[in-house]
């Protein structure tokens, strides 16, 4: 982001203004609590409405670095990264599968965390821990990816490479989500998310409207693309990309809709209906705003060419840079954009936050070593623990700074999170799947995808085998043991039939 | 599955370079596509998923 015209005075008091306006969220959401219990403040009562739910999973789903990664890849491969708009939409398909039987069960059996259902589904201690720690793990590091990017975009507003901006970005960022997420709990952080997905919608359109005045019609666009060495970005794709295609769809599809703080947004909805109403209106957001991404990067193929390696994800700063020199309107539009981009980080970050700390409190600290703590004493404990996790991320972010290539791992949480396929979408339309299998699929599903990811193997060609995930490859294997276990078990007297109803 | 299947361009010949409304043609199908999903998946969830409500 180091090519942006620094932000003036103005620009800055616009964005203090806005993100500490966001605190005012935390305090109506302490002062709208209605009881101290874990279903108050990880769930808000479970009283979101259509709008609200709409907007929190919207802004959940798209993080900061959505902006950045889409655009930046559209610039690497050009129009085949519709496949984008595919995998977003595939995860409001894959919630067909699970999400209305688990609301269900969620108000019958008063859940809190993902975990819950597991525990009410499989009563196995073995598995409620595994999925656990693959969860925490998953978004603890996606939220320090966000802590950082949250850092660099700091850092681009103030111009230079400010290490200072930087840490103080990190910081004061950091800062806010946790106080306004500690006060108000998911009611602060969803009423935030409606602003900032208000906010990011806004943006969205803006960037838009904003690339065809300044550089005209897609048409003239992608015409200067076919004329130019970039021609190939405009030809349907090849058989490995498309491969690739159908592996995103399946791999995102399904591990995001097994995103944890997706799942307490489940929980949290008012009636069926309402949670009917957002998912419905989620599947035409998510063509919206990846189309947009990529109509952005196909706008950067052609007025901004030359661009390689890692330095094509700063595509969009580019983009701003020529926006900002155009007009002071121009100028202020990337105030705004950068505001949307700024929310869409701290939107995810903070949701992230929340889950983790809801399941340390109630899957780890309530489940293993304070089983009869009251309900007062866990909320007070998530919140300690929210303070506590931040410390420590911010503390590896601002260590982290210049290694971003550590957060490489971040694309590896699809690859953990889809070995929960079985346990959570097969395991809630399929009675007879039993915990043992479950539990055997799920650690070699793990191994097995983490091992073809990182393991010495020439048959892997930039992290896919033969055009597929590893973590495809993992759940297939665990599938197969899930089911295949679940059948074996099943023998006259030994039955355990799951009743979901 | 099979609107998937008609979304991603693999019947289409490689070369093809037609545009249409700023898209190529098979980027414009694809899309098209995607929308009836979006479409056929809301109508699920609207009228036809209504079974786990309470």
């Amino acid at each position: 982001m180091l090519e942006l015209l620094p932000f003036g005075a103005g620009a800055w008091a616009v964005i203090v203004i806005y993100i500490g306006s966001l605190l005012l969220f935390g305090w109506y959401g302490y002062r709208s609590r209605t009881e101290n219990t874990l279903n108050d403040f990880y769930l808000a009562g479970s009283g979101f409405g259509t709008l609200v739910l709409l907007l929190t999973l919207y802004a959940t789903q798209y993080s900061g670095n959505t902006f950045f990664a889409f655009i930046g890849m559209t610039y690497r491969v050009g129009f085949s990264w519709i496949t984008s708009v595919y995998f977003m939409l595939a995860i409001i398909v894959f919630y067909l599968v699970f999400a209305l039987r688990l609301r269900r069960l969620s108000k019958r059996y008063g859940f809190i965390t993902p975990v819950d259902y597991l525990s009410h589904r499989f009563r196995s201690d073995t598995l409620n821990l595994l999925a656990a720690i693959v969860m925490i793990v998953s978004l603890s590091n996606f939220l320090l990816a966000q802590l950082m990017a949250m850092g660099r975009a700091m850092q681009g507003m103030a111009g230079g490479d400010s290490g200072l901006a930087y840490t103080t970005g990190v910081i004061l960022l950091a800062l806010i989500m946790v106080v306004y997420g500690t006060l108000g709990g998911l009611r602060a952080v969803a009423w935030t998310d409606a602003v900032q997905g208000t906010v990011l919608f806004i943006g969205f359109l803006l960037l838009i409207t904003s690339l065809v005045v300044k550089f005209g019609p897609l048409s003239a666009a992608t015409t200067g693309i076919l004329d130019s060495p970039d021609s190939a970005k405009v030809l349907p794709p090849d058989a490995d990309r498309m491969r690739q295609w159908l592996s995103y769809i399946l791999l995102v599809g399904m591990g995001g809709a097994l995103y944890p703080q997706a799942i307490q947004r489940i929980y949290a909805s008012r009636s069926a209906r309402a949670l009917r109403q957002s998912l419905a209106g989620m599947a035409f957001l998510q063509i919206f705003a990846s189309v947009i991404a990529v109509i952005a990067g196909i706008y950067a193929i052609a007025y901004i060419p030359g661009l390689e390696g890692v330095h094509t994800d700063q595509a969009l700063t580019r983009i701003f840079r020529l926006l900002q020199e155009d007009s002071v309107f121009g100028y202020w539009l990337v105030v705004i954009l950068f505001a949307a981009i700024i929310s869409a980080m701290m939107s995810t970050a903070d949701s992230a936050l929340l889950t983790i700390s809801s399941m340390i409190t109630k899957d780890v600290y309530a489940g293993y070593f304070r089983s009869n703590a009251t309900q007062a004493e866990l909320t007070r404990i998530g919140k300690l623990c929210s303070w506590a996790l931040i410390v420590i991320l911010v503390w590896l972010a601002i260590l982290l700074k210049d290694k971003a290539s550590l957060i490489t791992l971040i694309d590896r949480k699809f690859d953990l999170l889809v070995q929960l396929v079985p346990a959570f979408m097969l395991g809630i339309r399929w009675g007879k799947l039993q915990a043992s299998p479950v539990v055997l699929g799920l650690v070699t599903g793990l191994v097995v995808s983490l091992v073809l990811a990182f393991g010495p193997f020439d048959f892997v060609t930039d992290g896919k085998i033969w055009g597929f995930h590893p973590g495809l490859y993992g759940l297939l294997i665990n599938l197969c043991i899930a089911v295949g276990g679940s059948l074996l078990l099943r023998k006259p007297g030994n039955q355990v039939r799951y009743e979901n109803h | 599955m099979m609107l998937v299947a008609l979304g991603i361009p693999w019947y289409l010949p490689p070369d093809l370079t037609i545009l249409a409304f700023g898209f190529p043609l098979w980027a414009l199908i694809s899309l098209s596509v995607a929308f009836i999903i979006a479409l056929f998946t809301a109508w699920l969830y609207l009228v036809e998923f209504t079974d786990d409500d309470p």
